[in-house]
């Protein structure tokens, strides 16, 4: 069971690259790499917030719970 | 430079120009006194005549010597060494490094010799009363075991120690667990 984020989609989606992602949100790229990697322990709702700002989306379309 | 730095520098310079001096030439120092040591004259005594006391006269050979200075010795090198790893911990602390693995693995060397030095604290006087009845004649040897209040501080040392390796360990964790923190 975890959870996945969907970063590289809604990038692809809004034709955003990583650095002008991370630069929109406030954060490093390395930070941004790794939640796009699914290597992130964790979240900051600050985060999230700036990450949906910056992507125009809800949390639910960024993150989704896998059952494995 | 935060605040845990700029004890470190101080500690460090402390520790090199005071304290690892002041170990040697106190050590050093030790090698007139050691006719006083009462191990010195327990081997000076089965050699010489029983009845002389006064610890002015004694003259104890240079092996006799040579041989308390080295067993006095291995609780100063214990410490050097300790003091030594420690100075390593600071020069980490001094580039920001406070809970990675190699600050652990020197604690734990720390631990470790700090270990040693505390149990000789403690077998001490059994292995230099061994030393001595080694060569006394059968049937006059003894072997002698003691602790004292010193000696339960020295392991209470090491105790605390034993705590701050597993709290290092643990924030080690957590700075990991936080460093995925985005």
């Amino acid at each position: 069971m975890f959870i996945i984020v969907r970063l590289d989609e809604m990038m692809a989606k809004r034709k955003m690259r990583l650095n002008e992602l991370a630069q929109k949100v406030g954060i490093t790229e390395a930070n941004l790499s790794i939640l796009k990697n699914d290597k992130a322990k964790a979240i900051r709702f600050s985060t999230l917030s700036a990450l949906c700002k910056a992507l125009d989306c809800q949390p639910g379309e960024l993150l989704e719970f896998v059952e494995k | 430079m935060n605040k845990i730095s700029n004890i470190a520098v101080w500690i460090q310079r402390c520790a090199l120009f005071v304290v690892v001096p002041l170990i040697i030439i106190m050590r050093l120092l030790s090698w007139g006194k050691i006719n006083a040591n009462e191990f010195c004259l327990a081997y000076y005594q089965m050699q010489a005549a029983p009845a002389i006391l006064d610890h002015d006269i004694v003259t104890v050979p240079f092996l006799g010597k040579a041989l308390f200075f080295i067993l006095e010795s291995v609780s100063a090198v214990c410490l050097l060494f300790a003091l030594w790893y420690f100075l390593k911990i600071l020069e980490l602390y001094k580039k920001n490094q406070f809970f990675t693995q190699e600050v652990i693995n020197i604690v734990k060397k720390i631990n470790m010799i700090m270990l040693i030095w505390a149990l000789y604290q403690v077998f001490f006087d059994t292995i230099a009363s061994l030393m001595i009845s080694l060569f006394k004649s059968a049937g006059n040897r003894y072997i002698m075991a003691s602790i004292d209040f010193n000696d339960i501080i020295h392991l209470f040392i090491v105790l605390i120690l034993f705590m701050a390796v597993h709290l290092i360990q643990e924030a080690h964790k957590i700075k990991s667990e936080q460093d995925l923190v985005v």
